[in-house]
């Protein structure tokens, strides 16, 4: 990460920047739409944190968006978002460990798994399936189709199925993955919807 | 940098990376927008391996752990076992054993748990019908495939060989909105080009017969499978018969009872 003395693009930059998030959108428009480049940014400090200690995931990664933010709108010099995003991120990993032996021990509580032995989990999942199979229905047979092919394999014939998903379709594995994920992100988002689950 | 494999994402996922392994990847993470999405679907996958019971003891307990942590992941659980369920991927119960909830259950129920502790799965690669062929070890039940309300309701019966010809008729239940029911039979071994023809022998209005059936398997499972109209099972006592095309053996037979509720 390098922290040098303001560049003059900074200053105009932070100048123009009422606040610090201003100041982050601002830089974040040379890597393109600035909302999106937020959104992407944070999704993968997500990522990065769920790695890591993910019950805390979200809330550390606006910690870490945050002094980002601020660090820019300081006018610091900031070569690679990204990697300076890293940097902020991992400081703030060490600390959030620092303090969180009483945290980390719920994370691994076995109580906070479903107990497939619950009649209340039980009826759950029954609320769950009866959610998917109409968010499924809603989605049409192609889009039931992709889905359920493209999740049906195990293992190694996991690599295989989606190849063959992707060249009958004529498209690129990692067209097709975005494609997968993004219909799986909608049914989950239906079923959530339709449960009146919070969103993650 | 090499493109890490879907092996090392699920040991970084899980945590069993050497921290000299993880950096780089961390450190990709953030710059690359599609190695996020290769993220992504590992623990999609991870998650899917999870709600099928197909992983082994170690990552499944840090699998666990890693799905234990958040509100969010255990959610993604939860829609990654009915999307196990919807391809009948779910794992089979413990039921069998002793479970003392099994009792109190709807037999559809025993379909729909995940993490199963404390018993690996025994049904790794089986396909749609392996949930209906565990529940039916102990008898004969049908399971929802469907919304209930949906005009596309599919459910499932499946006769086991150990059950035929039994002093009482297997009770079948029936979803008053069932159009078809998917029946399975369980056959015994037999050479593979064997046909089988299945007959409903009091259908009403008319008897109902499949013939040229191929058995398929599933574990240590195999059966014939035929759709069949709801009305060829009015309520009231039926006779399933299955016999192998052109053989002397005498077919086999179970005798059901249907019922729509």
């Amino acid at each position: 990460m390098s922290e040098g003395p303001r560049t003059e693009a900074d200053a105009s930059a932070s100048h123009a920047a009422g606040t610090p998030f201003d100041a982050l959108l601002l830089r974040l428009r040379a890597e393109g739409a600035e909302g999106l480049a937020y959104e992407a940014l944070r999704r993968r400090l997500i990522q990065f944190y769920r790695l890591h200690v993910p019950a805390e995931a979200d809330d550390l990664a606006d910690i870490a968006l945050d002094r980002l933010a601020r660090k820019i709108h300081q006018g610091t010099d900031v070569a690679s978002v990204p990697l300076y995003a890293l940097g902020i991120a991992r400081m703030v990993l060490h600390e959030a460990r620092a303090r969180g032996a009483r945290r980390r021990a719920a994370e691994v509580d076995p109580t906070l798994l479903p107990d497939e032995g619950d009649e209340q989990e039980a009826a759950a999942s029954e609320t769950v399936f009866a959610a998917l199979s109409q968010c499924l229905d809603a989605a049409g047979a192609q889009a039931r189709a992709l889905i359920l092919a493209y999740y049906a394999a195990d293992g190694a014939e996991r690599i295989a199925v989606r190849q063959r998903l992707a060249t009958e379709r004529r498209i690129s594995i990692n067209a097709l993955r975005n494609r997968a994920l993004r219909l799986r992100e909608t049914l989950e988002e239906c079923v959530r919807t339709r449960l009146g689950w919070t969103r993650p | 940098m090499n493109e890490p494999t879907d092996e090392t994402l699920r040991s970084w996922l899980l945590r069993r990376l050497p921290a000299q392994e993880a950096e780089p990847l961390e450190q990709r993470l953030l710059q690359d927008d599609a190695f996020g999405e290769r993220l992504r679907e590992a623990e999609t996958d991870l998650l899917d391996d999870l709600a099928r019971g197909r992983l082994g003891d170690d990552e499944r307990a840090q699998a666990a752990e890693y799905v234990a942590a958040t509100p969010q992941a255990r959610a993604r659980l939860r829609f990654a076992a009915a999307l196990a369920r919807v391809r009948g991927q779910s794992p089979p119960m413990r039921f069998a054993d002793g479970d003392r909830h099994a009792a109190r259950r709807g037999p559809a129920d025993r379909c729909v748990r995940w993490l199963p502790r404390g018993r690996p799965a025994i049904a790794a690669g089986l396909f749609a019908s392996v949930c209906a062929i565990a529940i039916a070890v102990v008898g004969l039940h049908w399971r929802s495939g469907v919304a209930p309300g949906s005009a596309a309701i599919e459910t499932t019966v499946t006769l086991m060989a150990d059950r035929q010809r039994g002093a009482q008729a297997e009770q079948v239940r029936i979803p008053p909105d069932a159009v078809t029911i998917r029946l399975q039979v369980e056959v015994d071994a037999a050479d593979a080009q064997a046909r089988y023809t299945l007959s409903i022998d009091d259908a009403r209005p008319d008897p109902f017969t499949a013939r040229g059936l191929v058995a398929r398997q599933a574990g240590p499972y195999r059966f014939v499978e035929v759709a069949v109209d709801t009305k060829a099972l009015a309520d009231g006592p039926h006779r399933v018969r299955v016999a192998v095309e052109g053989a002397q053996t005498p077919p086999a037979l179970w005798s059901i009872e249907t019922r729509r509720e």
